[in-house]
């Protein structure tokens, strides 16, 4: 123990900020001394949103839009391109701490992948990896005690309490790096589509991080497409074709809707199917929620029918999300709703026992125009400690790095690692990932969270895969809703939208569950409005006609 | 009075069927426990497919093999990780007994000045503990942050077994620590040669208690370590709840979490197995423990 340093004063001082954390409901309350910033982008002259230099790399087979859909590669590129010219550094250090879904990676000293990435971005990264679960907690505590490493990534669809706040107390404007035409200094930046920008948003009229790109397509349905297709499912179905397809995919012990409790029925994919907004509508420039509307209502009426109708396994609500996609993979249940990113997880685990597909939204009865959800563009975003100038360029040239996009040498080594230590090529070239590349790769250390390339719809050795999700893709590109809310701040819903999303999702089980009667739907709307629904709602229309 | 006159109602031989329904009765309750337990010992030692083709869970794997182990095992992280963690649950428990040793001895003596004011100051902190920033700040301020004393510095003494301890070396009669001091004992001897070996089965009992509170921290490490000092239980975390798969749910552009079952299960099995070895160690202790006190002499 070094306690040289631990005089009385000290501890003295560290028991008064302790005790003035403890007094303050939020956790962030140690940094209410920092002077208060002004967050708003109202009244503000917004950075203008950087340039857009789409990069011309090897050539995609099936071409991608600037708006999200991905360019599908069938095999992966012959003749890769340089993206980078030079290091970044010169052997500086740079801590990073960012979000993990993995485990711990190896020890830097004997991690071949790290080391492979320090030696080619000529710096040494430090890399701290939070888990998703310790996220808010270990970010909140970081940020009370202001040891903050030198990169951060803030995202996981977390918002850290007053995080706008933070960002502009205690992190870099790079609006002078990125805004207009200055991102043309790094290329690879000046790659990332502009909606992705757009999703991330000023903060005060400035921009104060790099995003981590998302493509269009957000939650979905899943299906066994050899079941669903034998059930009689066929292009422009409605929702009565969808319950018959259901029914017929149900039989003994074997369901045409699958769900977990955290899934909830698949709440996300019908409501929108059935021209609910995504979280929140623009209505002639004020927000309305999701949950307010007659369509949300609906989906729900329509939902309650299929569990009534025992098309959904049984016992949603106890089931875990892992059980559902066990039972999903050993064709249990026929579908699953989940977040787009299943298709390259899901594929693995199938092991070809049937064809994975994403279900076209059914149309709703009465004619009203199906939807999807289109996911955020900017995962979450990456912000600079307060620095000098020199060391910020230093930092964004390691990021412009770490979005060299597919097709580059860069790509390929922050991706897939260092070829013959963790991949080898398979006859058609793909990479393939060795035992240590089974170890030591980007989801254990998570470059792929500090910063990223545009994703790409490449499956390795799954050429039919892509072509189908591909064909999909471009079919459900219209049917896409956006949440408008991307991008914009309401303090009130940092404070209470979690409550409040809460008794919506506690609202939505009983009620398909059976456990409530629709008619209580109403009650719980003006629940939730009663608890700052409307106040949230005219915080976005304050910060989206600021921003527009 | 029936035939079995002279003999009291307890001494009655049981009816064949009062004995079966027991037996019944023990063997459920015997199964409820042991079942759950081979199904995740069996689970781990399955694959994937067997256990995706038997809805999540397998009684006896037909085809064993250590699959899960192996990858939890490659790489030296979990390696590392056990190693962290044994050292800290030894090196904490003896450092913990020693101070709540020393404490509740000095703090059983109802001569010793500032006694009352000392106790109820730690009584305080146990009814209103520093919650997670002040604590962050000590251990930033101590320069512990990344260091394996933070997880056992901020934690040497915990009040309840304190309490326990020093109500035991209370209920150790005056009259030996006076008898010893005729002898010419010190404090010191006495606490060795007298109060000590009277109390084996309370310090069994909060040893353990310490060492399993010190095998299961995670929450803490994970505030005040970087991966690559995390002990066992924090990294085998993250493979129960953030599973080996890459997950980003949040944003709805990927997939939701799933760790493959016969991973979480091959977790539970090394996060619990080396603490349950030392239960049977400390089993007479308890014993002992129990029956203090259970009949008058």
């Amino acid at each position: 123990m070094s306690t040289s340093s631990f005089s009385r004063r000290t501890l003295l001082r560290s028991i008064a900020a302790g005790g003035a954390a403890v007094a303050a409901p939020s956790l962030l309350t140690a940094c209410s001394s920092a002077p208060q910033h002004d967050v708003s982008n109202i009244g503000k002259s917004l950075a203008p949103w950087p340039a857009y230099v789409p990069f011309s790399g090897p050539a995609a087979d099936l071409p991608g839009t600037a708006d999200g859909i991905q360019p599908g590669y069938l095999t992966y590129p012959e003749k890769l391109v340089g993206a980078v010219a030079g290091k970044p550094g010169n052997g500086e250090t740079i801590r990073v701490m960012t979000i993990t879904y993995g485990t711990p990676p190896k020890p830097a000293s004997s991690n071949r992948f790290w080391a492979a990435v320090n030696e080619a971005l000529g710096v040494d990264i430090e890399f701290t990896v939070v888990p998703d679960s310790d996220y808010m907690t270990k970010m909140a505590t970081m940020m009370a005690g202001d040891d903050l490493p030198d990169v951060i990534n803030l995202g996981g669809g977390h918002t850290l309490p007053r995080e706008a706040e933070f960002v502009a107390a205690k992190c870099t404007d790079l609006s002078e790096h990125l805004a207009g035409d200055a991102i043309k200094q790094y290329p690879n930046l000046a790659n990332l589509p502009p909606y992705v920008w757009k999703d991330m948003g000023h903060i005060g009229g400035r921009f104060y991080g790099v995003p981590v790109q998302r493509s269009a397509p957000g939650n979905c349905l899943w299906i066994n497409s050899d079941v669903f297709t034998a059930a009689g499912m066929e292009d422009g179905w409605t929702a009565d074709d969808f319950t018959a397809v259901a029914k017929a995919a149900t039989h003994g012990r074997k369901y045409g809707l699958g769900s977990s409790n955290a899934l909830l029925f698949g709440v996300d994919v019908h409501t929108l199917a059935f021209g609910a907004p995504q979280e929140w509508k623009l209505d002639g420039g004020s927000f309305v929620h999701a949950c307010t509307t007659d369509e949300y209502k609906a989906a729900l009426e329509f939902m309650a029918r299929l569990r009534q109708a025992n098309l959904y396994q049984p016992n949603v609500l106890g089931t875990s999300t892992v059980d559902c996609k066990t039972s999903f993979y050993n064709g249990t249940v026929a579908s699953m709703p989940d977040g787009f990113g299943a298709l390259s997880t899901s594929i693995p685990n199938i092991k070809g026992a049937f064809t994975l597909d994403a279900a076209v939204p059914y149309t709703p009865s009465g004619g009203a125009r199906p939807g999807m959800q289109r996911a955020k563009g900017a995962w979450g975003y990456t912000v600079l400690k307060k620095t000098t100038p020199e060391r910020v360029k230093l930092i964004l040239r390691v990021l412009d790095y770490l979005a060299s996009p597919f097709g580059t040498k860069e790509y390929e080594l922050t991706h897939f690692g260092v070829e013959g230590a963790h991949f080898t090529r398979n006859g058609t070239g793909d990479p393939i990932p060795t035992a240590l590349g089974q170890v030591e790769n980007n989801v254990n250390l998570p470059f792929k969270y500090v910063c990223d390339a545009p994703q790409v719809l490449y499956l390795p050795g799954r050429p039919d895969a892509v072509t189908r999700n591909h064909a999909w893709q471009l079919k459900i590109a219209p049917m896409l809703v956006r949440n408008p809310r991307f991008g914009l701040t309401s303090e009130t819903d940092t404070r209470v939208g979690a409550d409040i999303n809460q008794l919506r999702v506690d609202t939505v089980g009983a009620i398909v569950a059976g456990r409530k009667p629709l008619s209580a739907w109403d009650g719980v709307v003006r629940q939730m409005r009663d608890r700052g629904l409307d106040r949230i709602a005219e915080e976005y229309g304050k910060a989206y006609a600021a921003a527009h | 009075m029936s035939a079995a006159a002279g003999r009291p109602a307890w001494r009655e031989k049981p009816r064949p069927a009062t004995q079966a329904a027991k037996a019944v009765a023990l063997t459920v309750v015997v199964l409820l426990v042991l079942v759950p337990f081979l199904i995740i010992v069996s689970t781990s030692f399955a694959s994937n497919r067997e256990v995706v083709a038997g809805g999540g869970w397998v009684l006896w794997p037909q085809h064993p093999t250590l699959r899960a182990y192996q990858e939890i095992l490659d790489g030296g992280i979990v390696g590392h990780a056990l190693w962290v963690s044994a050292g800290v649950t030894v090196v904490g428990t003896a450092a913990s007994l020693a101070c709540t040793i020393g404490l509740a001895y000095a703090l059983s003596r109802r001569d010793l000045f500032g006694g009352r004011p000392m106790l109820l100051l730690i009584l305080f902190t146990f009814l209103f503990p520093p919650g997670m920033i002040p604590s962050f700040l000590l251990v930033k301020s101590m320069h512990l942050l990344n260091s394996y004393s933070s997880l056992v510095a901020p934690f040497l003494v915990n009040v309840f077994n304190l309490v326990v301890l020093r109500g035991f070396f209370q209920s150790v009669p005056e009259e030996l620590h006076e008898a010893a001091r005729l002898d010419g004992a010190s404090e010191w001897l006495i606490l060795r040669r007298i109060v000590l070996p009277l109390s084996k089965a309370a310090l069994a009992v909060v040893g353990l208690f310490y060492a399993v509170s010190y095998w299961n921290a995670w929450f803490y490490a994970s505030i005040y370590l970087d991966s690559g000092h995390w002990p066992l239980q924090q990294v085998l975390r993250t493979y129960v709840i953030n599973g080996a798969q890459l997950a980003d749910t949040s944003t709805g552009d990927a997939s939701a979490v799933a760790a493959p079952q016969t991973i979480q299960m091959a977790v539970l099995v090394v996060a619990t197995v080396p603490i349950l070895l030392v239960y049977p160690f400390l089993q007479k202790y308890f014993t002992k423990g129990v029956l203090t006190g259970a009949i008058k002499s």
